[in-house]
C-alpha cells in the first residue's frame, strides 16, 4: 500500500528524497508534466478540459526529524530538532538515520534520577543519539554532521479501522494525490508535493509563487483530541468523524464564503467534514495564500492523534473521506467561485 | 465625525472585513478611477495616472475572537483573532455579525488570563457556529476635540484615506489607496495588495500608541499633531520619504512628532517588502489605550495626518 510505504520512508525537512522517489515513481505515469524546483518540490500538472483557470493542490513531503549536529568523543550523536518536537515525547525512543544506522535516544534510568529529575523534563541540548559506537572514530564511520534521522516506526493496523505510523502528517496527504492524478480534473490542476512545511512553510511558497494558481486547497493532517480526559470542546477533531476544515489557524483564514460552500458541497455529495475546532497550528495554506498577489486557499485534514509524536494514530475511512473531498473540489470549484457563469 | 463614527462602529474582525469594505466603496466609488478588490479582499482604489506610482496603505480589520466550540447550554468557547491584551478580557462585552451580543467570562478567577478557561455567554442557544467571529464592543463619544472609540486604529485610518480621496482633486500622480485586510493577524493584506503595483514610493497611514499617561515614557503626545515614523517593529522609513515628509510638515506648518517605537507594527512593513521592494514610510495618529474597546485620539492629530498626507500625495 502506498501509504504504507510512504509513512514509513525517511524524510525530514530538506532530506526528503526517499519519499519524493516513490512518489515519483507512483505517479509518473499519471500526470501530464512532472516539474522539479530547487528547493526539491514536485509539481504534476494534470490538464483540465478547461485550460482558462489553474487549481493548486498540495501537500508536504517532509516530516519532523533531526539532525547530527556533533559526535561526541565518546561516539555519541548531539543533535538538533527539525521542526516542531515535543521533548516529553522523544526520551528512549527508537530513531532511524535516512543511511539506515539506527539509535536510540538515551535515557538516564529511573534509578539514577534525583527527585528533581523525575519531575521535569530534559532540553534537546542534554540529550543525545546512541547508535551503539564504540568510539568518536568508530561513529563517524556512520554518521556525518548534518545527517538527518526519524522516528523508526514501521506502519501498522490499529483496530477495525485504524492504522498507526509516524509521518501521517503528511503522507496521508500526498497518498491521496497520488490517488487524485487518476482523475481527470476540470482545470489544468498542479498537483505539488512539497518540502520544508515543517520548518516554515517553505517548499509551498515557491511552488504558489512561480504558479500563480487561481484557488488552491490543501491537503493536510491535523491535530486530533478525542482522547482520554479531553472535553468535546477541545477535542480539536473526531478520528472516524471525517475531513477536518480549518477556518483559521495561526497563519490563515479561509475565507467565509469558500468555507461554507465546500461544507454545503460536501454533505450534499455524502462526504464526512467537520470543522476543526481551534485557531493553533498552521499549515502551507500560510504561504500559499499570500503568494503572487493572494491565493484564494482552503485546508482539508485528516485527524491524527498524537500529531508529531513518535506515533500518530488515523482513521482509513478519514482517508478515504479526503480523497473523496478533493475529488469534488476539482468538480465543483468552478461552480463554488462562479467561474463558469 | 460623522463618517469616522460609522467606520469605527462597523464590524469587521480580520478576514470579516466585509461589511467595512462595503461602506468604504459607497463612500468613495464616484472620486476614484477604478477600484478593485483581490484574493484577500484587499480594496484598492486607484486615482490619477501618469506621474510617480504612489500607495497611501491603511487597514480595515479589528482585532476580536472566533468561536471554536460549542458548550452545552450556550455557551462559546473561543480563541483571539489578533493581539488582544488578555488582562482586560473578562467582563468584555461582544458583538456578532449577525447582531447577538454576548460577555466574556471565566472558569476561574480574573487573576488568570487562560482563554482556554474562558467562554462567551451570549444567553442564545443556536445561531452561532465555531469558526463565527465577533468584535469587541465601544460606543463612539466625541468630546471636545477628543474621540473615544473602539477600532480607531486601522478605522482612523480608512477615515483618512477615504477623505484624502475625495478632496484630491485632479492628482498629478498615479495614486493607489490599499484598504487591507488581516493586519492584526500579521500584516497580511498589504502583503498582497501591492503586488502588481510597482510603486515609487508608499506611505503607510496608522495608528501609534500614545503612552503620554502618569507613568508613561512616550514622548508622542496626544494633541500634539500627527507622527512621522521613523521607526516600528516592522519597518525603517526609507530616508527620502521620511524627510519629504517632515519637510512638507514644515513648509505647511503642519504639527508632528517623530515616532520611534518597538511595539508597533505598520501595513508599512509588508508593503516595503513587496514585489522588488517599495520605498516606504508613514504618518500615524497617535492613540492612547490602543487595542482596547476604548482607544483615544485627538481631532487636530487625524486633521494633521489628512493635510500631511495629502500634501504627500501631490507631491
Amino acid at each position: 500500500m502506498l501509504l504504507e510505504k510512504l509513512c514509513n520512508a525517511c524524510g525530514a525537512s530538506g532530506d526528503e528524497g526517499a519519499v519524493r522517489k516513490i512518489i515519483v515513481d507512483e505517479i509518473k505515469d499519471r500526470a501530464d508534466i512532472i516539474d522539479f524546483d530547487y528547493l526539491g518540490n514536485v509539481v504534476a500538472l494534470k490538464n483540465g478540459r478547461d485550460h482558462t483557470k489553474k487549481i493548486m493542490l498540495s501537500a508536504h513531503m517532509d516530516e519532523v526529524g533531526f539532525i547530527a549536529s556533533k559526535i561526541t568523543d565518546t561516539g555519541y550523536v548531539k543533535f538538533k530538532a527539525v521542526g516542531g518536537i515535543d521533548t516529553r515525547v522523544i526520551l528512549g525512543k527508537k530513531v532511524v538515520f535516512s543511511n539506515g544506522t539506527k539509535g536510540i535516544i538515551g535515557v538516564k534510568a529511573i534509578h539514577l534520577l534525583s527527585e528533581g529529575e523525575r519531575e521535569s523534563v530534559p532540553k534537546i541540548k542534554d540529550l543525545y543519539i546512541d547508535i551503539g559506537a564504540k568510539s568518536a572514530d568508530d561513529a563517524k564511520k556512520h554518521i556525518e554532521i548534518g545527517d538527518y534521522a526519524v522516528f523508526d516506526t514501521t506502519f501498522g493496523k490499529l483496530g477495525g479501522n485504524k492504522f498507526k505510523a509516524k509521518a501521517i502528517d503528511d503522507r496521508a496527504g500526498c497518498a491521496v494525490l497520488a490517488e487524485i492524478l487518476k482523475v481527470k480534473p476540470e482545470y489544468d490542476t498542479y498537483v505539488c508535493f512539497t518540502v520544508q512545511e515543517e520548518v516554515g512553510l517553505r517548499g509551498s511558497r515557491i511552488c504558489a509563487e512561480r504558479l500563480k494558481p487561481d484557488a488552491a486547497l490543501v491537503l493536510e493532517s491535523t491535530t486530533c483530541s478525542d482522547v482520554y480526559k479531553t472535553k468535546k470542546s477541545q477535542q480539536v477533531t473526531a478520528s472516524g468523524g471525517g475531513v477536518a476544515l480549518s477556518f483559521m489557524d495561526s497563519a490563515s483564514i479561509t475565507n467565509t464564503a469558500l468555507l461554507k460552500k465546500l461544507v454545503i458541497c460536501a454533505e450534499a455529495n455524502n462526504i464526512p467534514v467537520q470543522l476543526k475546532k481551534t485557531t493553533m497550528g498552521g499549515n502551507d495554506a500560510g504561504s500559499i495564500h499570500l503568494a503572487a498577489g493572494g491565493v484564494l486557499t482552503a485546508s482539508a485534514s485528516v485527524p491524527c492523534r498524537y500529531l508529531h509524536s513518535p506515533v500518530g494514530v488515523a482513521d482509513f475511512s478519514d482517508v478515504k473521506a479526503l480523497y473523496d473531498f478533493t475529488k469534488m473540489y476539482l468538480s465543483e470549484i468552478g461552480g463554488i467561485l462562479g467561474w463558469n457563469s | 465625525m460623522e463618517l469616522l463614527k460609522k467606520y469605527t462602529q462597523c464590524f469587521g474582525p480580520s478576514g470579516r472585513e466585509d461589511a467595512v469594505r462595503d461602506i468604504i466603496i459607497n463612500e468613495i466609488q464616484s472620486f476614484c478611477d477604478e477600484i478593485y478588490t483581490d484574493a484577500l479582499g484587499n480594496l484598492i482604489a486607484r486615482k490619477g495616472k501618469g506621474g510617480n506610482k504612489i500607495i497611501a496603505v491603511t487597514n480595515m480589520d479589528e482585532t476580536g475572537v472566533i468561536v471554536t466550540a460549542l458548550e452545552n447550554n450556550g455557551f462559546l468557547r473561543f480563541a483571539l483573532v489578533g493581539g488582544v491584551d488578555k488582562r482586560s478580557l473578562a467582563g468584555r462585552r461582544v458583538v456578532f455579525e449577525n447582531g447577538t451580543a454576548g460577555l466574556i467570562a471565566s472558569e476561574n478567577d480574573n487573576d488568570n488570563f487562560d482563554v482556554s478557561k474562558m467562554y462567551i455567554d451570549a444567553g442564545v442557544d443556536g445561531g452561532i457556529n465555531p469558526g463565527d467571529m465577533a468584535c469587541f464592543c465601544g460606543d463612539f463619544i466625541e468630546n471636545s476635540g477628543i474621540i473615544v472609540s473602539k477600532s480607531l486604529s486601522g478605522r482612523v485610518g480608512c477615515y483618512i484615506l477615504t477623505r484624502a480621496i475625495k478632496e484630491i482633486k485632479q492628482p498629478e500622480n498615479e495614486l493607489y489607496f490599499i484598504f487591507s485586510t488581516q493586519k492584526e493577524v500579521g500584516m497580511r493584506g498589504a502583503k498582497t495588495a501591492a503586488y502588481g503595483i510597482g510603486a515609487d514610493y508608499a506611505v503607510s497611514v496608522d495608528t501609534t500608541a500614545c503612552d503620554d499617561v502618569p507613568g508613561g515614557e512616550s514622548h508622542v503626545r496626544l494633541g500634539g499633531g500627527c507622527t512621522v515614523k521613523v521607526m516600528d517593529k516592522s519597518v525603517i522609513a526609507h530616508h527620502e520619504v521620511r524627510e519629504k515628509l517632515t519637510e512638507l510638515a514644515n513648509a505647511e506648518a503642519i504639527d508632528y512628532q517623530l515616532e520611534v517605537n518597538s511595539n508597533m507594527r505598520a501595513c508599512a512593513g509588508a508593503v516595503q517588502t513587496c514585489g522588488m521592494g517599495v520605498k516606504t514610510g508613514g504618518i500615524s495618529v497617535p492613540v492612547r489605550n490602543i487595542f482596547s474597546p476604548s482607544e483615544i485620539a485627538s481631532t487636530k492629530d487625524i486633521e494633521c495626518a489628512l493635510k500631511l498626507l495629502k500634501l504627500y500625495l501631490c507631491r
